[in-house]
């Protein structure tokens, strides 16, 4: 499993065009989408991919890097895996 | 749906394949968008891009089996009875795939869909009783198949859209193994540049002054009794790193040597995926019976083996009525925690 962590969004994006940006830039169909609206200046989404090597998604992640979508500049980071739960 | 998308599921007509175009454009979109870049990318490539095209095809056709997949079918299915626990644990399974509720519920779907069901398999050696003659034995050993992790990914107006779709998936997934190939090419050829270059300047400091690199190498591989024959150690070492690092590519030659990577890892899935329609008699414990016998039923599913997937799956058929309303809330929970 590995997600990328997208921030700067235009506020108004739906789920829809988030994956379809994505597929058009060569990433697989995503499993998830969370969206992190924080204080609503830029706003984020955590997309998982269930079946996709954090390598892979490395390789992948530049291409969205830096996108320009409706006046805002998209920024996209591979997010660090999960941390195991404290005992 | 595009035309790429509609000749996925389809035998590919006597000739030219006109699939094969649009595949070799999606093959560098997803891999490398720069391979295109490349002299007579297009050619150099197709062998590979048709090998994955066949695989794909193979895999979509194998899915001919429609199997009604509702809660009230259970009982009479044989397939759904090894695959579910019970007859509840179908609806929840219904109630928890997102894909088929966004799926039925957009503007203009039917009441029914089509979708492929994705399931664990694994099948494992147990100690039983077991009938043998007319006495009955215990701690005979038995196989045991199990099923789980179910997951609807692909759905489809059609059974035909579902095949298409089904192809075009696994296209996609060939596509992805290939990248990760790619990511360890590129991440061999950084290690084994850094690993010259440390050799080269160790070798300049050889060259330069002896006694010098031993103290800054703590004088362990040096061999200061024959500074010539160490000096000739390090530079078969050299010329066998960039023999190394010539097999990934460098410079110029990189986008021609990442082609071929790229080819080969697609010409070398041919025997790497194994996709085929598996036959299995089992009894109501999903023990696994030989085909001579006459209890159990028979059950067939596509099962799925390659590096980095082994499942099993399964064509269904679902009414929007037997998807349970309540699996809409279930996904929302599961969003929020």
């Amino acid at each position: 499993m590995a997600s990328l962590w997208l921030t700067n969004l235009p506020a108004d994006v739906t789920d829809d065009e988030i994956a379809s940006w994505l597929e058009k830039y060569g990433f697989p169909r995503c499993d998830e989408i969370m969206r992190v609206p924080g204080d609503g200046s830029r706003p984020g989404a955590v997309i998982t991919f269930a079946d996709l090597d954090e390598e892979v998604l490395r390789r992948l992640q530049p291409r969205i890097d830096g996108v320009f979508v409706r006046n805002k500049t998209i920024r996209a980071q591979v997010a660090p895996p999960p941390r195991a739960e404290p005992r | 749906m595009s035309l790429f998308d509609r000749l996925f599921g389809r035998q590919p007509a006597a000739g030219s394949d006109p699939l094969l175009g649009k595949a070799l454009d999606r093959a560098v979109e997803v891999v490398e968008p720069k391979l295109a870049l490349a002299r007579d990318w297009r050619n150099r490539l197709a062998p590979g891009v048709s090998a994955a095209i066949a695989i794909a095809r193979a895999g979509a056709q194998c899915l001919q089996q429609v199997h009604d997949l509702s809660a009230a079918n259970w009982s009479s299915d044989p397939l759904l009875r090894a695959v579910f626990a019970n007859a509840d644990s179908v609806s929840q399974v219904l109630g928890r795939m997102r894909e088929l509720q966004r799926f039925l519920r957009a503007p203009g779907a039917g009441t029914e869909a089509y979708a492929v069901l994705g399931m664990s398999f694994e099948t494992r050696k147990a100690l039983g009783s077991a009938l043998v003659g007319d006495q009955v034995r215990s701690e005979v050993e038995r196989t045991q198949a199990n099923f789980g992790d179910h997951r609807i990914r692909i759905v489809a107006a059609s059974a035909e859209e579902m095949r298409q779709a089904a192809g075009l998936r696994i296209f996609n997934e060939l596509l992805l193994g290939v990248t990760l190939e790619l990511a360890k090419a590129d991440e061999r050829r950084k290690e084994l540049n850094v690993e010259r270059s440390l050799l080269q300047a160790r070798l300049r400091m050889l060259e330069h002054n002896e006694s010098a690199l031993s103290e800054e190498f703590g004088g362990e591989a040096v061999d200061t009794a024959d500074p010539l024959a160490e000096r000739a150690e390090m530079q078969r070492r050299l010329d066998e790193l960039s023999a190394a690092m010539a097999q990934y590519g460098g410079g110029t030659e990189g986008l021609d040597r990442q082609l071929e990577i790229v080819r080969d890892a697609l010409l070398s899935a041919r025997e790497l995926v194994r996709i085929e329609t598996r036959t299995l008699r089992v009894d109501a414990m999903n023990t696994v019976l030989d085909e001579g016998q006459t209890a159990g039923q028979t059950i067939e599913f596509v099962h799925i083996q390659a590096p980095r997937i082994a499942r099993a799956f399964a064509a269904v058929r679902v009414q929007r009525a037997d998807v349970p309303a309540g699996g809409l809330s279930i996904a929302a929970v599961e969003r929020t925690l």
